[in-house]
């Protein structure tokens, strides 16, 4: 009974949410955002600051540090160690995907259900508060996890591609 | 709401009266076991609600004050949703039957939020009782609809109660406490009086009656002061105004001691004192009849 109720709570929650335009755009565009901007720091900052990042003194202290994790590395050209690096440092910003989507779907559900005073109905059911708690929670996590996969696939297809053009 | 005592019958209907802020919402609340008492309890169905909550809404239906749908799901949707947490339950039947009941089968594929305020009502009375509920708390069903719809709902509630479901009515509509409930509590952050209609009525006032004379003379008037079951009195050019202690014994007394005064009667009126002024007097004075 408890997975049916929680079941019957993850439905309906992603019904709500891709019912509404609203709720799409935020789920997908932002994650599209995060990695589109990612792409465009690295051309940015492997176009234009390419010398300046490589004969400063943090961008060879981070070169050298990197190399010692990835010895691989050591026998690239300079200009595709910078890449690895960038890249590298961008990875973290994948991580940021997961907490905004799940955090953006909490808000849409909390104020869905505050704007059409529907909690009270809800709390007279047989569900209980750790049940709507849980089944909210996740209906915003498990997505959260499967865009961030997504978008990390993106991320290293375009990677790929890049690397190989390059 | 302090020292509120009271039971409530299997298959009665009881009413809620009371001022805003008078404690009416917050008790319902209590007795569905959404929020719990600072002290006292309730049983309900034979369930405590502060002890065993998701029991007991397996038994009890609650209409809230507003709707609460979800407006970009379908009718039918919406009520898949909430029959969804009760166990044992054959939900695609339960709403057929209750969207049929309500006139809303048609509409089951639209979206709640296209629907009327009344639609919407009648749809939340209807997820109210998709689980077959033996207790309904019903939070003023009929607040912010036009007449008619107002009527339909009242049908609905009539409908119910002559199915023996035992209905707690909240309601700031005097008339319709009056036509739907068995018994109405006053309350007041407390309880004021607990009694039918017509019993509190009797409790709070005389019956009213109105003589109409051809001409009043004095000796009719003598006559009528010195009768013992009149309890106040007033006259103008040709009308008598009394008050009587039980009128079905002692009008008939009243009229022919005016007949024999040598009075000639054009027209006899019973004032009957309305449940609002019943109300209104209960709550101004916060007498407490109840006890």
């Amino acid at each position: 009974m408890v997975r049916k109720r929680i079941v019957n709570i993850l439905k309906k929650e992603w019904e709500v949410m891709f019912n509404n335009l609203n709720g799409i755009l935020f789920v997908t565009l932002l994650p599209l955002l995060i990695v589109g901007q990612g792409f465009l720091y690295l051309w940015l900052a492997a176009r234009f600051g390419q010398e300046v990042i490589l004969t400063s003194q943090m961008g060879q202290t981070a070169i050298q540090h990197l190399v010692k994790v990835l010895p691989a590395m050591a026998a690239l050209p300079a200009e595709a160690q910078l890449k690895v690096l960038l890249l590298n440092q961008f990875s973290f910003f994948l991580l940021l995907i997961p907490t905004m989507i799940a955090i953006s779907f909490a808000t849409f559900s909390i104020v869905d259900e505050k704007l059409s005073h529907s909690l009270e109905a809800l709390l007279a059911t047989p569900v209980r508060t750790w049940e709507l708690l849980l089944g909210k929670a996740l209906s915003g996590s498990l997505p959260a996890i499967v865009i961030t996969w997504l978008c990390s696939l993106v991320f290293c297809l375009a990677l790929l591609v890049w690397a190989g053009h390059t | 709401m302090e020292g509120l005592s009271l039971a409530v019958e299997p298959g009665e209907v009881l009413g809620f009266l009371g001022p805003n802020g008078s404690g009416k919402t917050t008790t319902i609340r209590m007795l569905a076991g959404i929020i719990a008492p600072t002290s006292g309890y309730a049983v309900v169905a034979g369930l405590r609600p502060d002890q065993q909550p998701e029991r007991l809404h397996e038994v009890i239906g609650l209409l809230t004050e507003s709707p609460g749908f979800y407006d970009r799901l379908s009718v039918r949707r919406n009520l898949e949703y909430f029959a969804g947490f009760y166990s044992g339950l054959d939900i695609p039947a339960q709403v057929e039957k209750y969207l049929r009941l309500i006139g809303l089968w048609e509409r089951r594929g639209d979206r709640v939020g296209t629907l009327s305020k009344g639609m919407k009502q009648r749809l939340a009375l209807a997820r109210s009782l998709l689980h077959e509920p033996k207790v309904l708390f019903l939070d003023e069903p009929t607040a912010g609809l036009d007449p008619e719809a107002a009527h339909e709902v009242r049908e609905m509630i009539k409908k119910l109660s002559q199915e023996g479901r035992t209905i707690l009515l909240c309601t700031h509509n005097l008339a319709e406490a009056e036509l739907l409930c068995h018994r109405i509590a006053v309350i007041r952050t407390r309880l004021l009086a607990l009694d039918s209609a017509e019993r509190l009525r009797q409790r709070l006032f005389h019956h009213q009656v109105t003589i109409r004379l051809e001409t009043l003379s004095s000796p009719i008037v003598a006559a009528v002061e010195k009768l013992p079951f009149v309890q106040s009195f007033s006259h103008d050019e040709n009308q008598l105004t009394t008050e009587l202690d039980a009128p079905e014994r002692n009008l008939p007394e009243l009229i022919k001691c005016v007949v024999e005064a040598g009075g000639r009667i054009m027209e006899v009126s019973e004032k009957q004192h309305s449940l609002e002024d019943v109300y209104l007097t209960l709550v101004r004075e916060g007498e407490n009849i109840g006890s």
